[in-house]
């Protein structure tokens, strides 16, 4: 089965962001980011493509796919 | 306190409400079918359930959509937390219904009763996992 891997927690702290910062730039809760952070939510496209903007990062960069 | 605390802030007592109000709801049920047998306890739990129902329904988002706050308590998260706590509470429902119908078939129980039991299952269950998703979520 198709697992959605992310390193978001990486690129956030390589850019000194906490997840509440990241949070008011995507303008979500925080709680959105830490459950994306975990895999617990995987996000909709536009959030996924905010997080990559607010990141400055290409999506796929971002998320990949575990076979 | 900017937007983001106050989020997390309102989601925490909104999920620790909802935990009170389902604990209310529980204890009322029950003490309506056992001994406190009154109309002013058929009352209370008619006006607690229609409050509980409220609860699960976004009008954060029907009332001021372009407010940055209820933008925030009703994002992505939230909305997939409604939905999963939604399916729990539909599954209790149709739970409790089957589980009161052959007491109701054999008129052990009545129809006002199963109705305020099944609510009661479904009410629960969707407001206790709404809150335990949101409260995890925000750890």
């Amino acid at each position: 089965m198709s697992e959605l891997l992310n390193s978001l927690k990486e690129e956030r702290e390589r850019m000194g962001l906490t997840q509440a910062a990241l949070a008011e730039r995507v303008g979500v809760s925080r709680k959105t980011i830490n459950t994306v952070e975990n895999g617990v939510f995987i996000p909709s496209t536009l959030l996924a493509l905010k997080l990559a903007a607010a990141l400055q990062r290409p999506v796929e960069s971002l998320f990949r796919i575990n076979e | 306190m900017n937007t983001i605390e106050l989020a997390e802030r309102t989601s925490r007592a909104w999920a620790l409400m909802l935990y009170l109000l389902g604990g209310i709801l529980l204890l009322v049920e029950l003490a309506g079918m056992t001994f406190m047998r009154r109309d002013f306890v058929d009352g209370f739990w008619l006006g607690i359930a229609m409050v509980c129902a409220l609860t699960l329904l976004p009008w954060r988002r029907w009332l001021k959509p372009n407010s940055v706050l209820n933008r925030m308590l009703e994002d992505e998260a939230v909305r997939e937390h409604r939905r999963m706590s939604c399916t729990a509470g539909f599954w209790a429902s149709l739970v409790a219904a089957l589980a009161v119908a052959p007491f109701a078939h054999d008129a052990l129980i009545g129809s006002y009763d199963v109705a305020r039991i099944v609510a009661t299952a479904g009410l629960f269950a969707a407001m206790i996992s709404f809150a335990t998703l949101e409260l995890r979520a925000a750890r």
